[in-house]
């Protein structure tokens, strides 16, 4: 929530309204980049497919999603934009989550357990899924507020242990790790 | 349309031995323990015990198997409400009413309807299957690819009802969904938005993308609270309360009853399974409910729909496997490997040459149905233990199972990449307020709707003319139509008539 207000101020003072006539514009510039974000992939795939063949059986779905799916990027940006009259006050459209009522020193855990997981996957290859699980384990239990260490690496390493060993034996899934 | 000396000597294959019920514990609880672990599905549970049915007749084998596939059903079912990740694609109907009941301290209610809902569910497909098991065959090897495109357009009107409050948002969620299902090879031949990444020729892998989606929007919610249940006296695991809602599950025999036979349906169709059947029985439900608002928040008729569907949808499978011998998923094929084990080839010849062997499947599949609510029971006793863990513990391990379950199913590191590919999409479109469901329901569909469409076109040369021969496809189109206009005429004439006579009230 902090995160969400804050940076809702220092959108609103980065661009504050803008005027045009007797209109006012509250952009809302996280929902405008996220959307441009994604019709971006969809352009950029609606080309990739025209290069694999211009067929229009290769195109059959796709070409209409995509003309589909790029109206209604308009729509989403003409919403975010926030069209007011002048004078009359805003109220911004972020959603608002059963979760989003928690202490907002909270906030922070999320972008944490994320960079963690990241992480996790990005080291499997180079320590194996034993040292990277309890890395991980540890790590984003702590991001989520554990703070006894004992609790910290006894389900970390047990948890890790049991995942590598259980996929590896009981499922005879290879799974690559470097101890265990 | 039933044989009855077939029957009887059904039963004494069934009962002269003991071999074949031995089985049914064990396949249960593996099956309930595949399906409840995300990322491990029915599927793999029975290519991994595959190689056990080679020291069991043909009968016990399949009976072991069809056991998996019961307790699968069920079990994908226990994370889609405890933890709001579907076990299989075919919980992702589960989660809408599922985990909201869960957040309300009704876990235990939730588990029992969906329990009662796939065992009656289960039980009702296999009466379908042994009344009708020959003209479902028959019925089966008329459908044509325009019949499949109208069930897959079926499944994508689910995009608009979970759109929530925002339906352009909503809209473009499916619309990505759809078009991410389609990256890698088409069924024609050409390779789209792979960026040269040999693991994507295959497609996206879905039940990594969809655990991605689902794990990321909630997992990242739920680490700002406590517990999953905020209240600590609702976090018991109570025995009467899970039978509490096995019995609630009979309250919505619409829903029940429609959903199986919208399970059976979509089962007997090859290439489209339970994974579709729960998405088009929950649309049917919320479209025919009168508190269509409570859906997506916790109501019981929703879990009850998309339970019984996905469990029907086996009887349904079964029955193309049976009375054609075509698999028509991961898992019936995985029985296929049973038939060739013991030189049985299925089809119309094997149900008319070992009619006694069909009847004592489905006899046995009756029993499994009630073994199943005892062993259910003692499962989610203990499963749904699992809301009194701390989120700071939760969080981080669901994440590991979940990168293990991704690497499990893909075979190689891809499987875990995308994964956090999609949850980290998946984190954006929760932040920005876009139904990450809508999604799911794209990517599922999104394969099956082009090819189908695709084979459509091939076969009619695009001309609309060819719909008109196809009438099964026209008859579909209209239910489609009608289960998408009814609704809305009805709830018009009522207000109407509710307008005309506000003094009478």
């Amino acid at each position: 929530v902090a995160v969400t207000d804050a940076r809702g101020k220092i959108m609103r003072s980065l661009g504050g309204p803008i005027k045009v006539g007797h209109y006012q514009l509250h952009p809302d510039w996280g929902q405008i980049a996220f959307a441009s974000a994604l019709a971006a992939w969809i352009v950029w795939y609606y080309f990739d497919a025209y290069a694999a063949s211009p067929n229009v059986q290769n195109m059959l779905l796709i070409r209409p999603v995509t003309c589909v799916a790029l109206i209604v990027y308009l729509v989403i940006v003409y919403q975010a934009l926030n069209l007011r009259s002048a004078g009359v006050s805003v109220s911004t459209d972020q959603p608002s989550e059963p979760g989003d009522t928690q202490p907002p020193a909270r906030g922070f855990r999320a972008p944490l357990i994320a960079a963690a997981l990241v992480l996790y996957v990005a080291a499997i290859p180079y320590l194996g899924f034993d040292i990277s699980t309890t890395a991980f384990i540890a790590a984003a239990m702590a991001a989520a507020g554990e703070r006894r260490l004992w609790v910290l690496a006894a389900v970390a390493i047990g948890f890790a242990a049991l995942l590598s060993l259980g996929f590896k034996f009981a499922l005879s899934t290879p799974v690559p790790t470097l101890v265990l | 349309m039933i044989d009855f000396p077939a029957m009887q000597s059904a039963l004494g294959l069934l009962f002269g031995a003991w071999q074949p019920w031995l089985v049914v514990f064990p396949g249960l609880l593996i099956g309930l323990a595949f399906g409840a672990i995300p990322g491990l599905t029915t599927s793999i549970a029975m290519v991994v015990f595959l190689p056990l049915t080679l020291y069991m007749d043909f009968l016990t084998a399949i009976i072991f198997l069809t056991a998996i596939f019961t307790g699968g059903g069920f079990g994908c079912a226990i994370p889609a409400i405890l933890i709001n990740v579907p076990g299989t694609p075919a919980a992702v109907a589960t989660t809408f009413d599922g985990y909201p009941m869960a957040r309300r301290g009704e876990h235990n209610e939730a588990l029992g309807l969906g329990l009662a809902a796939s065992s009656f569910a289960e039980a009702l497909s296999y009466v379908i299957l042994l009344l009708l098991i020959e003209p479902i065959s028959r019925a089966v090897l008329k459908l044509g690819p325009a019949e499949v495109f109208v069930v897959a357009i079926w499944g994508l009107t689910l995009i608009a009802a979970l759109s929530g409050r925002n339906f352009a948002r909503g809209l473009m969620a499916g619309l990505l969904g759809l078009l991410v299902g389609t990256v890698g090879f088409s069924d024609r031949g050409d390779i789209r938005g792979t960026m040269g990444i040999d693991y994507l020729l295959d497609g996206v892998p879905d039940l990594a993308a969809l655990m991605g989606l689902f794990c990321a929007a909630e997992m990242f919610k739920l680490v700002r609270t406590d517990f999953i249940v905020a209240k600590a006296e609702a976090r018991e695991v109570s025995l009467r309360r899970i039978l509490k809602g096995c019995r609630m599950a009979f309250n919505y025999p619409a829903s029940l009853i429609r959903g199986s036979l919208i399970g059976v349906w979509i089962g007997v169709v090859p290439g489209v399974g339970s994974s579709v059947a729960n998405l088009i029985a929950y649309s049917e439900a919320r479209r025919t409910a009168k508190d269509k608002a409570s859906f997506g928040k916790g109501n019981p008729n929703g879990v009850v729909a998309s339970e019984a569907a996905n469990s029907s949808s086996e009887g349904g499978s079964m029955a193309t496997l049976l009375a054609l011998g075509i698999p028509g998923g991961g898992a019936t094929a995985a029985m296929l490997g049973v038939f060739a084990m013991h030189n049985i080839t299925g089809g119309p010849r094997f149900i008319s040459d070992h009619k006694e062997i069909v009847y004592a499947i489905i006899f046995a599949n009756f029993f499994q149905t009630i073994a199943l609510m005892v062993v259910g029971i003692g499962f989610l006793y203990v499963s749904s233990a699992i809301v009194k863990v701390p989120v700071r513990i939760l969080v981080p391990t669901v994440l590991a199972v979940a990168v293990f379950g991704c690497y499990a199913t893909v075979g190689n590191m891809s499987g875990p990449v995308t994964f956090v590919v999609f949850a980290l999409l998946g984190w954006g479109m929760a932040r920005f307020g876009y139904p990450v469901a809508a999604t799911v329901v794209g990517l599922l569909l999104a394969k099956l709707t082009e090819g189908e469409l695709l084979r459509t076109f091939q076969l009619s040369g695009g001309e609309l003319g060819f719909l008109l021969e196809r009438p099964i496809a026209l008859v579909f189109a209209l239910l489609l139509v009608c289960s998408l206009f009814l609704p809305l005429l009805i709830e018009r004439m009522r207000r109407n008539a509710a307008g005309v006579h506000p003094i009478r009230d």
